[in-house]
């Protein structure tokens, strides 16, 4: 018996021989723009301590610490798993201290800081 | 007469003084206050009890028929109520102040005309305690029902102290029958498998039929408008957003409009565009999401994956523009955060090219592709004049051939004044209408998108704007996939505002979805349910009730019970497994 073609079965001819989707993510990685809202990255050499980004963050991620490296005494942190990746403090820093950066992979078996003064750049919640 | 921040009589605010004129005529010193505060925009204050007079008028003479929201607002010494509605042939948005004193917060309900109110009314009783006189069924709507008497979380002089959440009885409802039926309840919800948002609906059912749905909605409230008082005007922007995770960049537009209406900031034509294109890129995300899980609910999975793929095209054009595949936060008081560059620019073009080709694909699967016409036709049957009574939005009532559509009534909130584009509609009426009205749009969006690339203005893509925002209101709308998004901002000259009010599509299209499933199958709600996002999957519990014999009986089954009652049923009748 042969029937007409549907509206969907050209499709279906079509996509066998399509490659596919999907990514297999551990092993191969997409890229992403450079503009990507990602990690939170702070260089404590360009920061005035003017304390905005604490000001407007949204979510309370951003907390002040006394540091003698900046002019106003005091330098930003940053809770990771707080943030909500808005980067409205890396817009409002007058200075360009504060930078998202396109890495997303930030799965971590304890909840980490992002703080300038710390040996490594980052430190773990006690 | 005062006359507030007033823009006298022109040519172009024609329409506006008009609506004026009429009211004065009507109500005569009455009329205690209004206001022409810009373009598209009128406040009246009228006293109480008037009110009714006057959205009478509005209604039966003047072809008013849309009520956006109703918005209630703790003026420490006495209330207020606003009636928002929207006069879609003069393009004008009519707000109706009514000041209500705090020793007897009554005030005379506006259903007669527009049952719409009706969600919107009983949410303002629930969060203010303003009792409307006339109201067919003033309940609480977004707190538990069981919450204490006379506890209205939005009044300034409330605390959470006063209320300890550990003494709120649990819910416990009474299935409500008629008498005489051999009808029973269903449960759907709060919890179901492919309900997206936990929502309960008391289904009674006769056989298959449905008879009438009762939905709940009070389980996930999340007391934003509270939440928005708490924080600063740049804050909220990131509270909007988050309102809704897939119309993210509706929610954020008149929200940052509104609150440059208070500061009187122009957003320069670059910023203008940029702002609409990202909004028009959340539509075609949010309908080619739809339209896959459209297909996922009748169980026609390939489609579902297909659209799913051809989704990732402008969830990656979003991440390239605005830093985010969902949450494109792109919009701050002002103008854009982001401006865009020719790269960008070329990869969009690239983008849209295949998204049309794509959605070419399918207007012809919707249309001729049985799997999906023999579920979706004549299901979930609308009629156009009870839509409008019932103000319904977005694609459910263009999917009713009501050309309704705020980017066209009310242009101003973006760029869309100056943007050519056609307002789809279908004359089908039903499920398969609304899939229709969603893939044209899709179109429509895509060519929206390339005109703003072809006419970008230069120049600056944003305004500086000060903190502090001077005391005055402004409401705002846009048309998010799903309808109206409605916001009202009121600021006292701090940083934060006073009053924020939202309202989403859903919340108007609830009652009439609801009403098209009666008489339906159960099968076919989940379609049809589908257009608003929650479905009915599964049966956590049945309830029976005999109520043949003189004492009613009842009786709750689990659903091992059910399972193994259906075993036993299916085996008496000669049935193997």
């Amino acid at each position: 018996m042969v029937r007409k073609l549907g509206a969907m079965e050209p499709e279906l001819l079509k996509n066998l021989t399509k490659k596919r989707a999907t990514v297999l993510y551990p092993f191969e990685k997409i890229e992403l723009p450079e503009a990507y809202r990602g990690l939170w990255s702070f260089d404590i050499n360009k920061c005035t301590g003017c304390g905005l980004c604490a000001k407007d963050c949204p979510s309370g991620a951003i907390e002040l610490k006394p540091t003698e490296r900046t002019k106003a005494g005091r330098y930003p942190i940053n809770y990771v798993s707080r943030c909500m990746f808005c980067s409205q403090c890396q817009e409002v820093c007058p200075t360009g201290a504060i930078k998202m950066t396109p890495v997303y992979e930030l799965s971590d078996y304890r909840k980490k800081i992002i703080d300038a003064e710390a040996p490594e750049g980052y430190r773990y919640e006690e | 007469m005062a006359e507030l921040t007033q823009i006298p009589k022109t040519e172009e605010l024609k329409n506006e003084y008009e609506i004026v004129e009429e009211m004065k005529n009507l109500l005569g010193s009455d009329l205690l206050e209004y206001k022409v505060p810009r373009v598209n925009r009128v406040w009246i204050t009228v006293p109480n009890g008037k009110h009714y007079k006057a959205a009478e008028h509005l209604y039966k003479k003047m072809g008013v028929w849309f009520i956006s929201t109703v918005t209630g607002l703790d003026l420490k010494d006495h209330f207020e109520v606003l009636f928002h509605l929207l006069d879609m042939q003069r393009k004008v948005e009519i707000t109706i102040r009514v000041p209500v004193s705090k020793d007897k917060p009554e005030l005379e309900s506006l259903t007669d005309f527009y049952p719409g109110a009706n969600l919107y009314e009983r949410e303002v009783y629930d969060m203010f305690g303003i009792v409307f006189k006339g109201h067919p069924n003033l309940k609480r709507l977004l707190l538990a029902e069981t919450f204490p008497e006379g506890e209205h979380p939005l009044r300034k002089d409330w605390t959470p102290d006063k209320w300890d959440p550990k003494k709120v009885p649990l819910i416990q409802r009474k299935p409500i029958l008629p008498e005489e039926t051999s009808d029973y309840v269903l449960q759907v919800g709060p919890q179901t498998p492919t309900l997206k948002e936990p929502m309960n609906f008391e289904v009674i059912v006769d056989g298959e039929i449905v008879v009438d749905v009762i939905p709940h909605i009070e389980y996930n409230h999340r007391g934003l408008e509270k939440a928005f008082e708490q924080r600063t005007f740049i804050q909220g922007i990131y509270m909007a957003e988050r309102v809704c995770g897939i119309c993210s960049q509706a929610h954020t537009l008149p929200y940052c409009d509104a609150v440059e209406q208070l500061l009187g900031v122009q957003v320069p034509p670059r910023g203008k565009y940029i702002r609409t294109m990202v909004t028009e890129f959340n539509r075609i995300h949010s309908h080619l999401l739809w339209i896959g899980v459209a297909c996922h609910l009748i169980g026609w999975d390939t489609m579902f994956m297909y659209s799913w793929r051809d989704r990732e095209v402008i969830l990656d054009l979003t991440d390239l523009v605005c830093g985010s595949r969902v949450t494109a936060a792109i919009n701050t008081i002002g103008g854009v955060r982001r401006d865009i560059t020719d790269e960008q620019i070329y990869k969009i073009r690239k983008g849209m090219d295949i998204l049309e080709k794509r959605t070419k694909t399918y207007k012809k699967i919707v249309l001729e592709e049985d799997t999906l016409l023999k579920r979706a036709v004549g299901v979930g049957y609308l009629n156009p004049s009870y839509l409008k009574a019932m103000s319904a939005v977005g694609p459910v009532i263009r999917g009713s051939g009501v050309k309704t559509d705020v980017r066209y009534d009310d242009p101003h909130f973006g760029a869309y004044d100056e943007i050519p584009f056609n307002v789809c509609t279908s004359d089908m009426c039903d499920v398969a209408g609304r899939l229709v009205v969603r893939v044209d749009e899709l179109i429509e969006s895509i060519n929206i998108i390339r005109y703003i690339l072809d006419h970008l203005p230069s120049g600056e893509v944003r305004v500086k704007v000060p903190r502090k925002v001077p005391p005055g209101e402004a409401v705002s709308h846009n048309e998010a996939p799903r309808g109206e998004v409605f916001y009202y901002i009121k600021s006292n000259g701090t940083d934060k505002p006073e009053r924020v009010k939202v309202i989403t599509p859903t919340m108007a299209n609830l009652l009439p979805i609801i009403e098209s499933c009666k008489g339906h199958y159960i099968a076919d709600f989940v379609l049809n349910f589908g257009s608003i996002d929650p479905c009915i999957a599964c049966m956590c519990r049945t309830t029976f009730i005999d109520i043949s014999k003189s004492k009613p009986k009842k009786w709750v089954w689990t659903d091992e019970e059910m399972r193994r009652y259906g075993i036993e049923w299916y085996q008496n009748r000669g049935w193997r497994r």
